[in-house]
């Protein structure tokens, strides 16, 4: 099974192919309710998360709310 | 380019204003109140241009020699008018150049201009003002370009004060080395404004009083603007008058607001002052203002008398006019046409200068030096 | 003018309280409600950061109550394009539409970029954004920034997190004077009687979170503040008593006059 690398908030991570966006950030143990995700700097609506195959060099970003002043 | 309002909008709330009212409300506690603040609004204004304020002027006078002293220092700006043509299409009441006046009239040669100016320039003054009557097929924006150009050899600053004209009009001039504009309102009242201008294209009440913002929009560094006191009442003329400069400093600040506080004087032609505006009414006009806006500078011609414009030197007025003379080619022809009006100070520059010395002030013959052009 | 009907309105919502807080820096995020209701504060500031998978954090916004309005600023953002894409991924994460543009590509002193901020600003209030833009107090940035559609003006008092109090006070002053818009006092306040001093100047409300975060007894001290922001704000509706310093002159000026 060949591994596809994608960048996971800067990070480059290997992955076996054919997972999901959604897949992938479960494996994270996030509450997916609480994030907020860029694909390819586009922003991904909670409900398109299980809709997007990942490919080679694609680009995540997850973020989060936290305390600001 | 205008995105503006416009200073008519600006002045709508205060048309059908009960001034009345308003001032018949004021107590001392008011004036104390308002006396102390740093800064003043529209209203306060008002309140200062009131019966109420006048018990006040002693306060007003000292607050006003402080803030003057703070923004302008002891100076005194010296500029001189030269009046190029007293041809005029205008039929105003109070104008000595009114066409209804049946004078001899006269412009200037390209040559006289010239020797006008070698004259005026030998005083060592050198901000002029060069003033035309309202007639456009003569004294024509082509013509004032031309002396422009022959004035900016004499003078460091050169400022028009001539009939209203349109944007494209004032970028030409100010391309031309004109970097200042006076234009009067005259009065803000309008059924009087029109009245008094009987016929010609001054009558246009409106394109006359947002002519000084097109000269802002045209990039002129200094804009003056003021009421002929002694048309109307002339509390509400020194109100719109501050609110017209505020307006502009609000929405132009980087010009140079100034404002003009002439009041009538006696002219060719039997149409007299309809209203009397006292000295102390003036002095009232002046330190309010000083106190509504700060750091305006405030011209005073010599229509009036040495000893008025020696007492005001410092308390307000920061600019003031010398060796003036209101005729078409009068400094070198000392017969020559009746003038705009009557000047009482009779002082030449020598004499002035002098004056202003013994005031504890600096006469400043020159504070301005054009970068761009021919030099 | 009567402090019952001050209305504060800002991006359509109407403020009863003119002290906005932090959720940066307490002891436990879990204080934030406490913090919420002792000092009245109906707006709270939030960040977006990216996560960090080994160390997992509560999501914050857990702990903020409902009924306040989420403030999310743009920290983090160098440069106006940085600051636009966190305001959209807020936007996007349903924090509604405020957003306060912070700027900064200074990480020595933090002074916001103007310039960069005054183009963000105009391209969110286009996008339908409550901006709120945090500024050195500048004038020329200020104006620029009533121009580019922005709901609210807010100059720091100090550098961030100093809490030095009004060192910049002139400045904030003249943009209160000639800025239509609300003036809203963010940075530097790091006392109740500094919030006094902005309210009386007629700012219109308070951003402050590490004066409170930091203090040995958060509540009260947040409490301590609310009262401030109102006590500030009151005397400024009612007109503070001036100084008669008007001198009297031996020389009167106006004398002539009666002469």
């Amino acid at each position: 099974m060949r591994l596809l690398k994608v960048k996971l908030n800067g990070a480059e991570i290997s992955l076996a192919s054919s997972l999901t966006l959604e897949q992938l950030l479960l494996t994270k143990k996030l509450e997916l309710d609480c994030v907020v995700v860029e694909y390819n700097e586009k922003i991904v609506k909670r409900n398109e998360l299980a809709a997007i195959i990942l490919k080679e060099r694609d680009e995540i970003e997850v973020l989060r709310f936290v305390g600001g002043g | 380019m205008n995105k503006t309002r416009g200073i008519y909008e600006e002045l709508k709330p205060y048309r059908n204003f009960d001034y009345d009212g308003f001032f018949s409300g004021l107590a001392d506690k008011d004036i104390q109140t308002i006396l102390a603040k740093d800064q003043l609004t529209a209203l306060d204004y008002l309140a200062l241009l009131s019966p109420a304020a006048e018990k006040y002027l002693e306060p007003m006078a000292q607050k006003a020699k402080a803030i003057t002293l703070k923004y302008f220092g002891k100076t005194i700006l010296l500029f001189t008018p030269i009046y190029l043509s007293d041809y005029c299409t205008n039929k105003c009441k109070y104008c000595g150049f009114s066409a209804l006046n049946t004078q001899p009239r006269k412009m200037l040669t390209l040559e006289q201009v010239e020797q006008e100016a070698q004259v005026i320039a030998s005083t060592g003054l050198k901000h002029i003002l060069y003033l035309t009557g309202d007639a456009p097929t003569i004294s024509s924006v082509q013509y004032m370009k031309n002396c422009t150009k022959i004035l900016t050899k004499y003078f460091s600053s050169v400022g028009t004060e001539v009939y209203s004209l349109t944007l494209e009009e004032y970028k030409e001039l100010y391309e031309a080395g004109v970097d200042s504009m006076t234009m009067f309102q005259e009065t803000y009242n309008e059924a009087l404004y029109d009245d008094i201008h009987v016929a010609g294209p001054k009558k246009d009440y409106h394109f006359r009083l947002d002519a000084p913002e097109r000269a802002c929009q045209a990039g002129m560094w200094c804009v003056n603007i003021g009421a002929l006191m002694g048309l109307d009442e002339w509390r509400r003329e020194a109100f719109f008058t501050g609110l017209h400069a505020a307006y502009l400093q609000d929405h132009y600040p980087e010009v140079d607001i100034n404002i003009s506080v002439p009041r009538m004087r006696p002219h060719t032609g039997d149409f007299q002052p309809l209203v009397d505006m006292t000295d102390m009414n003036t002095v009232q006009y002046i330190l309010a203002y000083r106190l509504f806006m700060q750091r305006s500078g405030i011209t005073m011609s010599t229509r009036e008398t040495v000893d008025f414009r020696n007492h005001m030197m410092g308390i307000g007025v920061t600019k003031m006019s010398a060796g003036s003379c209101t005729a078409v080619g009068g400094h070198i022809h000392k017969n020559a046409n009746s003038g705009q009006f009557d000047i009482s100070d009779e002082r030449d520059v020598e004499e002035m200068k002098k004056a202003i010395r013994q005031q504890g002030f600096q006469p400043v013959m020159k504070n301005w030096e054009p970068l761009v052009g021919e030099s | 003018m009567d402090s019952q009907e001050d209305k504060f309105i800002l991006g359509g919502r109407e403020l009863k309280s003119r002290l906005f807080i932090g959720s940066g820096k307490y002891s436990d995020d879990r204080l934030i409600p406490s913090i919420a209701e002792h000092s009245g504060a109906e707006v709270i500031t939030v960040a977006l950061r990216r996560i960090d998978f080994e160390s997992k954090t509560d999501n914050v916004l857990i702990h903020i109550p409902e009924t306040m309005q989420l403030l999310p600023n743009t920290s983090g953002a160098r440069t106006a394009e940085e600051a636009i894409r966190l305001a959209r991924l807020s936007k996007a994460a349903g924090c509604g539409n405020w957003i306060k543009v912070e700027i900064i590509s200074d990480a020595k002193y933090l002074l916001p970029d103007g310039y960069e901020t005054v183009k963000a600003t105009e391209i969110l209030a286009k996008e339908g954004f409550v901006v709120l833009p945090y500024i050195s107090p500048d004038l020329m940035v200020a104006r620029s920034l009533v121009d580019a559609g922005a709901s609210a003006v807010m100059p720091l008092g100090a550098p961030i997190g100093t809490n030095r109090g009004l060192k910049t006070k002139e400045l904030i002053r003249i943009l209160i004077e000639e800025i239509s818009l609300p003036i809203i006092v963010d940075a530097g306040i790091g006392a109740p009687s500094h919030a006094v001093e902005a309210m009386e100047m007629g700012a219109a409300a308070c951003l402050l979170n590490t004066a409170i975060a930091s203090s040995p007894q958060p509540l009260v001290m947040a409490e301590a503040f609310g009262q401030a922001v109102a006590a500030g704000r009151k005397a400024f509706l009612a007109g503070l008593g001036v100084d008669q310093t008007i001198a009297q002159a031996s020389s009167p000026l106006t004398g002539f006059l009666h002469e």
